[in-house]
Formats: C-alpha cells, sequence, structure tokens
C-alpha cells in the first residue's frame, strides 16, 4: 500500500494498492500476478515540438492514474536457457495530450482595467481523456555462456479516449506499437565453438565479443492529408486562392513505415590483474535503413490546384563510433 | 570427435542463425517511404451556409471535397442534386431548400421561415457522391441581439495612408460597436474593394513587394482577416482600431464585424489549423455530424466603409 500527497495549486492525495504474488507451479515454472493503482503527477505531454514535454499536475491539469493487472508465466526450457509469456491490461484516466486547436478553448482568468484578458494558467491548453491498453509479450532469454542474450516479442494494442480529438471516439494514440521485436544478443568469440561442441568454458584475458542488437517496430500511427474543399473564412468574400483549405483523414488512421534497425559492437578486451581495457567499435543502424521519422509537406497552389509534395524526414543513417571502456 | 547428434545441433543452430540473420538483414536495409493519394481520399459534403437574424435563407453553398494534386472539374463540386432542409427548432417546422442555378446555392424562397435572434435551426443535408449516399447535419444558434457598430464613436471614412496628427503620431482608422450580450468572439472581414496592381501600395511601411509575388498572393493582401475572443460581451462599447497592416491598396475598403455563434467561432480559429508542428495532421472544430465538413451557423454582421487616400 502506498500512499502519495502532492502539493501544487491542488492538493492531492491518493492511496495506491498494489499486489504482487509468484506461485511456483514446478522445479523450472512459475506463475505470477501483479495488479495495483498508480497515480503519477507528472504528466507527459506527447510530441510537442517533436518531443514529448511534462507538466506537472495543476487545478487545471489532473494527476493521472493508471490500473494495472498482468499474469505472466516463466518456465526453464533447457539449461541456461528462460521463456517467459506475460499478458497486461492496462487502463489509464486523466490522460493529457496537447491542444492543437486551443486558441478556440484559453478563457481569461481575468481582466485588465482596459478589458483586456489575462491568461495565467493552463487552461485550455491540453485535451484530457482516458485510454486502455493491453497485450501479451513474450520472451526468450539466455543469461549464462558464450552467446548470451534475448529475443522479445510483443503484441500490443492501445485505445485512447481524448476530448476534442476524433470527435469523442476512441482512437490509437501516436506512440502504438502493434509489433515489436528486440534481439539483443552477445558473442563472446573465444568460447563459442567450446560451449557448442560441449567442452569447458575458458576464461581468456584477451577475447573478443560480438555484439548484434535488433529492433523491429511496426509504423507508428499519422494523421494525414485527405481531401481538399472550397470554403471561404467570411460570408462576403468571393471564391479566391484564399478559398482552398485541407480536410485531414481519419485520427490516426494510417501507419508510417515499419522502424528497424541492427546494430553491431566489436569489443576487444584485456583483463589484466585489477583492470581491463576494452577498445570497441560500434555501429549504429548498420545496414543503414532510413526509417521515417515525420513527414514534411509543402503545399503549393497553381491554377487552383493544391499540389502537395511529400518529403519523408528520416532518422539517423549508418553511425560507426569507436571507444575504450576501461575497467578498475 | 564430435558425435552425430552434436555435429546435427551445430547444424541447425548454424542454419537458425543463418535464417535470423537473413531476416535481420532484409528487415534492416532499405528504405520506408509514406504516399499520399487516392487512399486517403474520403469523400465529404461541404457545407458553407450563414444564416442572418432577419434576412432570407439564401446562398447555402452544398458542395464535396476532392482529393490533392487533382484538377476538379469545378461544375462536378457543386452538389445541386443534394437535398437540403432547415428545421426551426422552436416549432420542428420543416422547410426544403431549392437550388439557384444562378447563384449555385440553396436558398428559401417562401416568406414563413423568419431567422430570429437567440433561436436555434438544424441544417440537415442528404447527397449522393460517388454511388455513396453520404448525410450531414448541424444545429446553430443565433447570436442574441445587441451588436451594432457604432459610427459615430468610429474614425472610418477617409484618411490618407499612416497619415500623422498634429503631434507626429500615425492615425488610424477606429471601429467602435455595442457587443451582443454572451458573445465574445467576433470576426472581422476588411476587403479592398479597389484592389489592383496599381491601387498597390508600394511604398508600404512595411515590407518591399515585388510585382511577381504581389501577382501570385493578390488575394492575401485584398482580403484581410481580424478577429477579437474573449470580448467581456457585457461591456457597452467595444473599441478595435484598424491597423495600416490591414490595408495594403489605395482606395474604398468595406469592413464587416460578424458576431458569430458557436459554430462559426470553431471553425473560424480551427478550420485552416489542421497541422501540427510535426507535420501530422489533426482535425478542425467542426460541429458537424455525419459525413459534412465546412460550417453551418448564423452571424449578426454590420457593414462599415472606409477610404485610404494616396
Amino acid at each position: 500500500m502506498r500512499a502519495n500527497y502532492f502539493d501544487s495549486d491542488k492538493d492531492y492525495k491518493n492511496l495506491d494498492p498494489r499486489l504482487s504474488i509468484k506461485y511456483r507451479l514446478t522445479e523450472t515454472s512459475n506463475m505470477k500476478f501483479a495488479t495495483g493503482i498508480f497515480h503519477q503527477y507528472a504528466n507527459r505531454i506527447p510530441r510537442l515540438f517533436f518531443v514529448s514535454i511534462w507538466t506537472s499536475a495543476d487545478e487545471y491539469v489532473k494527476g493521472s492514474s493508471a490500473s494495472h493487472f498482468i499474469l505472466g508465466y516463466q518456465r526453464e526450457l533447457a539449461k541456461n536457457i528462460e521463456f517467459e509469456i506475460e499478458g497486461y491490461y492496462k487502463n489509464y484516466t486523466n490522460i493529457y495530450s496537447y491542444n492543437p486547436t486551443f486558441l478556440a478553448d484559453i478563457k481569461p482568468d481575468s481582466y485588465t482595467e482596459d478589458n483586456l484578458p489575462l491568461f495565467n494558467s493552463s487552461r485550455g491548453l491540453f485535451n484530457e481523456g482516458s485510454g486502455k491498453s493491453y497485450g501479451v509479450e513474450f520472451l526468450v532469454r539466455k543469461d549464462v555462456g558464450a552467446i548470451t542474450g534475448w529475443i522479445a516479442y510483443s503484441l500490443a494494442r492501445t485505445e485512447f479516449t481524448i476530448n476534442r480529438i476524433n470527435k469523442e471516439n476512441p482512437f490509437t494514440p501516436r506512440h502504438d506499437r502493434t509489433h515489436a521485436i528486440n534481439i539483443v544478443s552477445s558473442f563472446d568469440l573465444n568460447n563459442i565453438f567450446n560451449e557448442l561442441s560441449g567442452r569447458q568454458f575458458v576464461n581468456y584475458d584477451k577475447k573478443w565479443n560480438l555484439g548484434l542488437n535488433f529492433t523491429f517496430f511496426s509504423g507508428q500511427p499519422i494523421t494525414l492529408p485527405s481531401s481538399v474543399y472550397f470554403i471561404n473564412q467570411f460570408p462576403d468574400w468571393e471564391p479566391s486562392n484564399n478559398s482552398l483549405a485541407i480536410y485531414p483523414s481519419g485520427i490516426n488512421e494510417f501507419r508510417l513505415p515499419f522502424y528497424a534497425r541492427l546494430d553491431l559492437s566489436l569489443t576487444y578486451e584485456i583483463v589484466y590483474k585489477s583492470w581491463s581495457l576494452a577498445p570497441y567499435l560500434q555501429i549504429f543502424n548498420l545496414l543503414n535503413r532510413k526509417n521515417v521519422w515525420f513527414i514534411e509537406y509543402k503545399n503549393e497552389l497553381k491554377n487552383g490546384i493544391i499540389y502537395q509534395e511529400v518529403n519523408n524526414i528520416t532518422m539517423f543513417p549508418i553511425l560507426p563510433s569507436i571507444g575504450v571502456n576501461v575497467r578498475f | 570427435m564430435l558425435d552425430f547428434n552434436m555435429k546435427r545441433t551445430i547444424k541447425n543452430i548454424s542454419l537458425s542463425i543463418i535464417f535470423l540473420i537473413n531476416s535481420l538483414i532484409i528487415f534492416s536495409c532499405g528504405e520506408g517511404v509514406v504516399e499520399i493519394g487516392q487512399n486517403t481520399y474520403i469523400p465529404k459534403i461541404v457545407i458553407e451556409g450563414y444564416l442572418f437574424p432577419n434576412q432570407k435563407v439564401e446562398n447555402i453553398r452544398i458542395t464535396r471535397n476532392f482529393p490533392l494534386n487533382t484538377r476538379p472539374d469545378l461544375k462536378s463540386l457543386i452538389l445541386s442534386n443534394a437535398t437540403v432542409i432547415i428545421t426551426d427548432l422552436q416549432n420542428n417546422r420543416k422547410y426544403p431548400l431549392t437550388f439557384n442555378p444562378q447563384k449555385f446555392s440553396f436558398e428559401y424562397n417562401g416568406i414563413d421561415l423568419i431567422i430570429d435572434f437567440d433561436k436555434s435551426y438544424r441544417l440537415d443535408v442528404t447527397a449522393d457522391i460517388e454511388g455513396r449516399k453520404l448525410s450531414a447535419g448541424s444545429i446553430t444558434t443565433v447570436p442574441k441581439k445587441g451588436f451594432k457598430i457604432l459610427r459615430n464613436e468610429s474614425i472610418l471614412d477617409s484618411m490618407k495612408y499612416r497619415e500623422r496628427d498634429a503631434d507626429g503620431k500615425v492615425k488610424q482608422f477606429k471601429v467602435a460597436f455595442t457587443p451582443s450580450l454572451d458573445n465574445s468572439f467576433y470576426s472581422i472581414s476588411i476587403v479592398a474593394l479597389d484592389a489592383t496592381i496599381e491601387s498597390f501600395i508600394y511604398d508600404n511601411a512595411y515590407f518591399e513587394i515585388k510585382l511577381d509575388d504581389l501577382k501570385k498572393q493578390f488575394d492575401r493582401y485584398k482580403y484581410q482577416s481580424k478577429w477579437l475572443q474573449n470580448v467581456k460581451s457585457d461591456e457597452p462599447k467595444i473599441n478595435y482600431n484598424i491597423e495600416w497592416l490591414d490595408t495594403w491598396f489605395y482606395g474604398s475598403y468595406r469592413l464587416v464585424i460578424y458576431a458569430g455563434d458557436e459554430n462559426y467561432r470553431l471553425f473560424f480559429l480551427t478550420y485552416r489549423n489542421v497541422q501540427e508542428f510535426d507535420g501530422n495532421f489533426h482535425e478542425p472544430r467542426i460541429n458537424i455530424e455525419g459525413d459534412g465538413i465546412g460550417v453551418f451557423c448564423s452571424v449578426v454582421a454590420d457593414t462599415a466603409y472606409f477610404k485610404v487616400l494616396k
């Protein structure tokens, strides 16, 4: 049981009961269950100016809360190889997003003597709502030996219902990743054939280590421009070049291409009596995949047609680096 | 010597690793591309309808949207066969509108539909677009009485461009008005009625504008849009100074102030604001149900004129 007290414009007091149970089924397997209520008084506002920002709870932005239900099963598949499957359901309340149409929602807190509005709160700046996420995660892990690492796969779904977005209907938020695969592997090159042939593991003073990490995420949701229409801002305006407007697709109805990246590291470690030296080469995004970060649009009006050029802005290209680790 | 089982195990592991590495390589190279075209297009009924108290219901434009990067046949955009009905929500009487081919818009030609202050009306539209039967509806409530330009307290009439007073201070046109009760949103349309390439103020106080740029952006200079929001509607008088940035031509100007309802306020403030910093789009705040976009609203309007002299 956890008790929270948050002192702000408005005080928040909450109790967070939590329960975690692990039950051993056999010598090599067990089940676990966890549930709990969590409160948080720093709210993440996703993707404001390309990156997320955090804002603390106040009179108009409440602290967010979540209930978690997690059920898992663990089993030792073979010597040093562990398998885990975990299903979860989480629901969230008081989650916030930046209100891109805040101009229509901000209300003054007071007026000056000249009747000019004064704004000194976050009222109207953020959209508020609730959400849920559920999914299942698989993990195979090997912690000991010449080949170590893990392979994880998760299948997940997140759904938000937030005021002023998608006409208050549920939608998939932009951080939703339906499929995620992570492979992290480390190869002790001196011992790899010893292990495969069943020979004893040897601790060498000088050893080569190869690391290969692979990440795959299915594409994030995105809202694209859908169509163009003629409309004037004022009823007394004649049709003109000002009369064209763009209407978007359904909220997050489309997805960016999948994200994938293969990283490699090669380390040569020399172990001395009380310290070790390990020069390394790391190559981030080894195969130079151009993962889309966001889309840039260039609209040009020619002869009454909006021509739209779409540029895919990509993330880091291949990025090699070298370094030395010294461990005492 | 490795025994047979061990060899088989090594072979299986090696094959698995080769398969895995191949898969990783296939996924980890190349380029993700987003394409936009017909796949993103969804047909919509576009409504552009304004109700004015004590005026005939007319100029209700019902059109359709079209995909990006296409040149539409303008006639095909007008949904002249649409069914358009106004319902007076005070008595639920329905008034079917008819299409006026001269004005390319719908209107009600009877004399029994009176648009009144502080009353609510519903618009329903059904139309066939590309074989799909679409429908849209919206309710507007006419702003309350009270809004009016105070001509005697305004400085309109005529003035030389950036004329100065006896103290050397730049003078300004000014409009004063009484607000409509409970209405805190006012939009201001300023249209240069004599706008031509020749009447443009090239030696203006702000930017050097080349002839080619002016030709491209002509309408942006001719039509100026301003608004006041969060106005204290219980005040007896609101003043608004017309900036010289709002007048780019010599000649006459029409200034119309609209006391708009909630539908108009949301449309006005958001219909062009549909793109975020990172390029992602979001919806404008349009109070239309169903398959419609645009605006159905009611406004109280008052018009004044002024003139910028050389």
